[in-house]
């Protein structure tokens, strides 16, 4: 919150500060919203609300806290458009350890992506496909798997072998450099 | 589906069940590391949306350096232009049918794939590790519908890459262990690449594939990375432990190849032919020629092999046991026992005692085991004893971590059985008889044990080890080597009828026990028809026994064995029997106590003698 009497913080600050929190701001939502369609929508209406609402924002707390208040408005907001009254995942008692570690994880560096950039260039010529399918063409697993002649849980566990196979190569090349857990 | 995989398949819109939603739950509630992979999942998940998106495409050209490939990508990105303008143009014009815009829309994501194939190939594994880029930050996107941003296109045409420029990463050291130090010696961080050799002189090396695989390599051995999944073994001994999922490990050889299906397996080349050793799941083994080149499936728990005719005519084998091969799980072990940790030094000569070539049988006394543990080539329940049977300090080292030793009460023996199974060490190694007894003619062996009384024994009670075969009720007991009853030195009784033979141990000073031989026994037994030579030294280092003329040496009619005894008379102190060794040879024998002898000090675990509890 904005403290009366102190001057608000510049406007041409918000885009550095969007753009740093940008990633983990994302991921918050992608752990309550899928498909990444609805994610993004609902990141696009964060963002508008947080430029709007800019003035509100106290400077000396972080921002990626604040903005993840407005994001849990915007959460709730979609679900309710989308009629759904709770997480589809996980219930309240898990998603609070999820919260626990996600706030524990967004205090430390952002060091896993530059890991993740060459662990990326590594992986094999039909992981990529996946990916290219999934992520860049955006097709949902059941239009994945008749183009690679797959079957719709091989897709599903193809695609989290890819994760996983990313996840821990990042790992290990973060600890390797010596710079630990991010 | 694991519950990993089912979060996974939940942020590719899997709508879940209420029972698998409760189930990932309780998986986020039980396992403290959930919320952290759940965590890291979607952090994965977020970046691959943000790095395969159009603007991270268009920020990439800004960074580029290569001339030649700015230029490519600037084209194709021209071109894709060209192709959005097409269709945002036709906005004005009479609206075209989903068909043709998302045909458009895909034609320029098809493009864009041109475009981030480019990127992971120039920046990829062909220019190491030096081509990361930098993270990239991003200003707050268009509020406008990421459905209009993202379609849903057709398929996209598949591009085929171009050659990388240098030969790929494919695996990266994780482990080096006595390998040696210095510039030229392996060290942990190392890359290798395609197509490059890899040559290891000493220790052991880890590597884990871009794929997931770990590989052991054992040296003396040479190995070249062909791929991620590919490794061709030139000499000596690896380990392959495959990823789940992913492309299959191929281990191959001069003479055959080893494909996982999804498995940790041994594979050895050494003369000419390939041994497989299987521990987990299943290969299979296809030899390079021969008119039975198979290929066939080795499960888990055998073994097989291939020379340059094809495969092995003895097919497949039980493993003789699990250590034949350094595996992954030592390696870590052996890291712990290089930082200090002696109970995992303990179990990396555990590993060790058991791959001695030639150890038919070795017993420590596990008091948490009743002895099940710390046993090789003896009975799955080595152990028959009474109940006022003992366990007593480690006769090797008193703050042992390896056992203890066996104390049986006054003529209350403790009988050890030994595996004389037909898949047993005893028989692979050819020595047992026609009955089933270690006892087959042109056979030898040795053996060696350490006993020592609980307290100064001046009496003539008999103790020591008796050697016996058949049923119970009528056993035989050819030989007793120790003090025989009334007796007061040590010797070998023969239970034919001969009289005893008493050890002539020279004397060596005060310290000598005069009345019996406390301390490390080796006895030699070649056995023969009708009578088996059997030659004994006690307190003799057994480094030297082929160098010294031994205590007693005596002919023992009908001698084999499938059980010893350990016990002492009635009217004696009892005694105590540790470290109970077979071998092959005097080679194997040594070998094996050498590690036995290896035996460090850690925090007791053996409470002092007044303290001893009986064993129940």
């Amino acid at each position: 919150m904005h403290l009366p009497g102190t001057p608000p913080p510049p406007a041409e600050d918000f885009a550095s500060l969007w753009a740093g929190s940008f990633p983990r701001l994302r991921a918050y939502v992608f752990l309550y919203v899928s498909p990444i369609t609805d994610a993004e929508d609902v990141v696009q209406e964060i963002a508008l609300a947080a430029a709007q609402d800019f003035e509100s924002y106290d400077a000396a707390s972080p921002f990626l806290n604040w903005v993840i208040g407005i994001a849990r408005n915007r959460i709730r907001e979609h679900y309710r458009r989308r009629g759904r009254h709770r997480h589809e995942a996980f219930d309240d008692s898990a998603l609070g350890k999820i919260e626990s570690a996600f706030q524990a994880a967004a205090a430390l560096p952002d060091l896993r992506r530059d890991a993740l950039e060459q662990c990326m260039a590594l992986l094999n010529k039909r992981a990529r496909q996946l990916v290219e399918f999934r992520y860049l063409h955006n097709l949902s697993p059941a239009e994945i798997a008749p183009r690679l002649g797959l079957s719709l849980q091989s897709v599903y566990t193809r695609l989290s072998q890819v994760r996983a196979q990313l996840r821990e190569c990042a790992e290990r090349r973060l600890r390797l450099a010596g710079r630990g857990d991010s | 589906m694991t519950p990993e995989e089912l979060y996974s398949a939940f942020l590719d819109g899997r709508r879940l069940t209420d029972e698998e939603r409760t189930r990932l739950s309780a998986w986020v509630d039980s396992d403290p590391s959930a919320a952290d992979r759940v965590i890291k999942t979607t952090l994965v998940h977020e970046w691959l949306a943000g790095r395969m998106s159009i603007l991270h495409l268009l920020e990439d050209l800004s960074t580029l350096k290569d001339p030649d490939l700015k230029e490519d990508v600037s084209e194709a990105l021209s071109r894709f232009a060209l192709a959005i303008e097409s269709v945002t143009s036709s906005d004005a014009k009479p609206a075209p049918s989903n068909t043709v815009r998302q045909g458009l829309l895909a034609g320029a994501l098809a493009l864009a794939a041109c475009v981030l194939l480019a990127l992971f190939t120039r920046q990829g594994p062909g220019n190491g590790d030096a081509a990361v880029k930098k993270p990239t930050l991003r200003a707050p996107q268009a509020a406008v519908s990421s459905r209009e941003k993202r379609p849903s296109p057709a398929p996209a045409p598949v591009v085929e890459q171009p050659a990388p420029a240098a030969a790929p990463v494919v695996a990266t050291l994780v482990e080096s262990l006595d390998s040696g130090a210095g510039s030229g010696s392996p060290q942990s961080g190392a890359l290798a690449t395609a197509g490059e050799k890899f040559v290891l002189d000493r220790g052991f090396v880890q590597w884990r594939t871009e794929e997931g695989h770990l590989l052991v390599v054992e040296a003396p051995a040479s190995i070249a990375w062909q791929s991620a999944s590919h490794v061709q073994l030139l000499r000596g001994k690896v380990v392959g432990k495959a990823a789940a999922g992913g492309a299959p490990l191929v281990v191959s050889t001069s003479t055959a190849e080893v494909v996982d299906l999804g498995t940790e397996f041994g594979v050895a080349q050494q003369e000419g032919r390939t041994f497989v050793a299987v521990y987990e799941g299943e290969i299979e083994l296809t030899a390079a020629g021969g008119p039975d080149a198979g290929p066939i499936r080795v499960p888990q728990g055998f073994q097989g092999a291939a020379n340059t005719q094809g495969l092995d005519a003895g097919g497949l084998t039980a493993l003789r046991h699990e250590r034949e091969f350094v595996r992954p799980d030592e390696i870590g072990l052996r890291r712990l026992a290089a930082d200090g940790s002696i109970e995992a030094e303990a179990e990396v000569r555990w590993f060790e005692l058991q791959r001695v070539a030639g150890l038919i049988a070795y017993q420590g006394f596990d008091e948490s085991s009743d002895a099940s543990h710390c046993t090789i080539g003896c009975a799955p329940r080595p152990l028959e004893r009474g109940p006022r049977t003992r366990w007593a300090i480690d006769l090797n080292s008193p703050k042992a971590v390896w056992s203890r030793s066996i104390q049986p009460a006054p003529d209350e023996p403790v009988t050890l059985l030994f595996d004389v199974s037909s898949a047993s060490r005893a028989a692979l190694a050819e020595l047992l008889d026609d009955w089933g007894t270690i006892g087959r003619a042109g056979a030898e062996v040795w053996l060696s044990w350490q006993m020592s009384p609980a307290e100064p024994d001046p009496s003539e009670s008999y103790a020591g080890v008796a050697m016996l075969f058949g049923p119970e009720r009528i056993r035989s007991e050819p030989l007793f080597i120790g003090r025989p009853d009334g007796e007061r030195v040590p010797g070998l009784h023969p239970r034919d009828g001969a009289a005893i033979t008493s050890l002539e141990i020279p004397a060596k000073g005060a310290a000598q026990t005069p009345n019996a031989c406390s301390g490390r026994w080796v006895v030699h037994i070649r056995f023969d028809n009708p009578s088996s030579q059997v030659r004994a030294w006690c307190g003799v280092d057994p480094a030297e026994v082929a160098a010294r003329a031994p205590h007693a040496d005596i002919s023992v009619r009908d001698l084999r064995f499938d059980r010893f005894s350990l016990g002492s008379g009635l009217d004696g102190a009892p005694w105590r029997f540790d470290d109970i060794l077979v071998a092959s040879s005097s080679e194997a024998l040594q070998q094996a106590l050498e590690i036995v002898a290896r035996e460090k000090v850690a925090t007791p675990r053996a409470p002092a003698l007044g303290a001893e509890e009986p064993g129940s």
